[in-house]
């Protein structure tokens, strides 16, 4: 879920990247444009600013060369034409493109040339030629407000500016003298500003494509991510289903090793219960003996049934002993190698000495520690009947088990000449068995590491000594 | 599929950089609605103005002026064919609109200005009909 949050937080991280790229590009061409506007702006205003007066001027002149009425005097007079005309064409400049006068037509909304101030023919208008301006509004504007007029033109070829001088005769507008100015203003600004416009256009490009690749691979990412996480799931899913199954089979294996130990425990039993048997069978011969003879008394009769109850008392400690081996501990408990040993022996010692195998202990620890103990006398157990097993098998000349403690470390040593070498590294495998005489399950020493390792998280190694094999546990006994 | 959609998008892209031809469009608008027929048959006399009309489907270059010629368009038609001397012309140029009697309309520029203009006079002499829209440039 972390890692899934660090994923989402990254992808985001991405996009707002990516957003960040293209607006930032956008915001600094759009405050570009505006820049470039504004520069257009105070160069038209310093250029009509310079053009004002001098139209100004040169309506008043033509507004006192041509009479009352414009049209009339100039179609009447072609010298006069002229002359103004001459004037006008001074002023046509690089700044200048066109500059003309013209005034509204008797009907409808067109206007007709009356000067033109353009050198070349193709250029020239005629004298009334009708004229239909692009912004007919702006032209009626000045004309009907009688005061200048300027305005940006955008579909007119080579023009930038138009500006309108009104001619008035009796403070009413009779003509208009049209001012266009040439691109070359515009043309300087845009040439400024060219290359910063290249890059800031190339840069939004660049963005745009930045924006779209890191989408693109971010989408890409995010699918690719999503396959994977939906294969951890599964992958995660599966390990699960298999540690549960492995989990169950180690049950399985401690539930058929348990079963294994528990046909030597009735074997065990028998041993431990002979001699209780027997002496309770021997005391209830007794006393019958005595009844029979008639010389059977109370105080004989109490102190029989008293040893009877005591071996009865007896053999019911062995079945609680018994019982509480096969019983599983849920939490550690403290207890120290020597209890562990006693415990265990009390359980075997019996049928070890009636097979006629010496057992030596040497016990030098009484350090206790925290262990689980029912699972621990299995393992010892199981070691020690190992042991036992083999010498039998064997036939070992003074077959001696010994058991030593030091610190923290437990030693379960025989003198049946070792396991073969061959056999070494298998015999903590499951199913892996030595055992010729009896049907060895394979399964009791694999049990036995299992419990020292993965429960007890201690350590069960085995090696040969020049006698025999020698068993060693070693446990941390931490209480957690 | 990435692909024709990539060259789809580069195409919409350029088409709309693409400058439309001005002139072009106005005698799509303006001469079928006179002709009130497409193609119409024309007789150019440059290469220049031809080369404006190859360009549409609305009219047919005739390359030698003869009787199956519907307009002229231009300027400079000084040796005219007997066959085509009559033939309605739309100029453009002032000049020619102002002196060719079978000038019945012009669109030409001035001060950058595109200008349009017809004769109603001489409209009616070769029986074409202006529509109400463009009577307006009419005189």
């Amino acid at each position: 879920m972390r890692e899934k949050i660090k994923n989402l937080r990254f992808i985001y991280i991405f996009y707002f990247s990516a957003v960040l790229v293209l607006v930032g590009t956008l915001t600094i061409y759009t405050l570009f444009g505006e820049t470039k506007n504004y520069i257009e702006e105070v160069t038209q205003k310093i250029y009509i600013q310079d053009t004002q007066d001098l139209a100004y001027n040169f309506a008043e002149m033509i507004a006192n060369e041509t009479g009352k009425n414009i049209y009339i005097n100039l179609k009447e007079d072609e010298n006069l034409r002229e002359k103004l005309e001459k004037n006008l064409q001074l002023f046509i400049s690089k700044r200048y493109r066109y500059i003309y006068v013209v005034d509204k037509a008797p009907k409808g909304q067109n206007y007709r040339f009356l000067l033109d101030g353009s050198k070349k023919v193709e250029e020239k208008s005629d004298f009334g030629e009708f004229y239909e301006p692009l912004h007919v509004t702006k032209f009626q504007e000045a004309y009907k407000s009688a005061h200048p007029v300027y305005f940006t033109q955008e579909n007119a070829h080579g023009v930038w500016i138009t500006f309108l001088q009104p001619i008035l005769k009796d403070g009413k507008t009779d003509a208009l003298l049209v001012v266009d100015f040439s691109m070359q203003g515009h043309k300087l600004i845009d040439n400024s500003l060219s290359e910063l416009d290249g890059v800031l256009k190339i840069s939004i490009y660049v963005g745009i494509f930045i924006f779209i690749i890191i989408v693109f691979f971010s989408y890409i990412d995010h699918k690719r991510v999503k396959v994977l996480e939906s294969f951890k799931d599964k992958l995660e899913m599966r390990v699960r289903q298999e540690v549960e199954k492995n989990r169950q089979k180690e049950q399985q294996l401690i539930e058929q090793s348990r079963l294994a130990q528990m046909g030597e425990m009735i074997s065990m039993i028998a041993h431990q219960w002979r001699q209780p048997l027997s002496a309770i069978s021997s005391a209830s011969a007794s006393i019958s003996l005595k009844a029979m003879l008639g010389k059977l008394d109370n105080e004989t009769a109490l102190e029989i049934s008293t040893a009877i109850s005591d071996y009865a008392q007896h053999l019911s400690t062995t079945i609680d002993d018994f019982r509480n081996f096969f019983k599983s501990n849920k939490e550690k408990q403290e207890i120290t190698y020597t209890e562990l040993i006693e415990n265990v022996l009390g359980i075997i010692e019996v049928s070890i000495e009636n097979k006629n195998i010496k057992l030596v202990k040497h016990l030098h620890s009484n350090k206790s520690f925290y262990s689980y103990p029912n699972e621990l006398k299995q393992v010892l157990l199981n070691l020690i009947k190992n042991a036992e097993d083999i010498l039998l098998e064997k036939k070992v000349e003074n077959p001696t088990i010994t058991i030593e403690t030091d610190e923290n470390i437990l030693r379960v040593r025989d003198n049946a000449g070792g396991i073969p070498p061959d056999s070494m590294h298998k015999i903590f495998d499951p199913y892996f068995s030595t055992k010729l005489d009896k049907n060895g399950t394979g399964l009791g020493l694999y049990m036995s590491k299992t419990i020292i390792e993965e429960h007890c998280h201690g350590k069960l190694l085995v090696k040969n000594d020049e006698e025999g094999a020698v068993f060693t546990i070693v446990l941390d006994g931490k209480k957690d | 599929m990435i692909n024709k959609k990539l060259f789809l998008l580069l195409v919409v892209f350029t088409l709309a950089c693409a400058e439309d031809n001005y002139e072009l469009k106005l005698y799509e608008t303006v001469l079928p609605l006179i002709f009130t027929k497409t193609p119409i048959k024309i007789y150019t006399d440059t290469q220049e103005t031809a080369k404006i009309f190859q360009q549409s489907r609305f009219f047919y270059i005739v390359p030698h002026c003869d009787h199956s010629v519907e307009l002229l368009v231009g300027n400079k038609f000084r040796h005219l064919s007997p066959a085509c001397a009559d033939k309605p012309l739309f100029s453009t140029t002032y000049k020619s609109f102002k002196m060719e009697p079978n000038s019945f309309g012009a669109f030409y520029w001035r001060k950058g200005r595109p200008q349009i203009k017809f004769k109603t006079k001489t409209l009616h002499r070769y029986h074409l009909i202006l529509p109400k829209t463009l009577q307006r440039y009419a005189r």
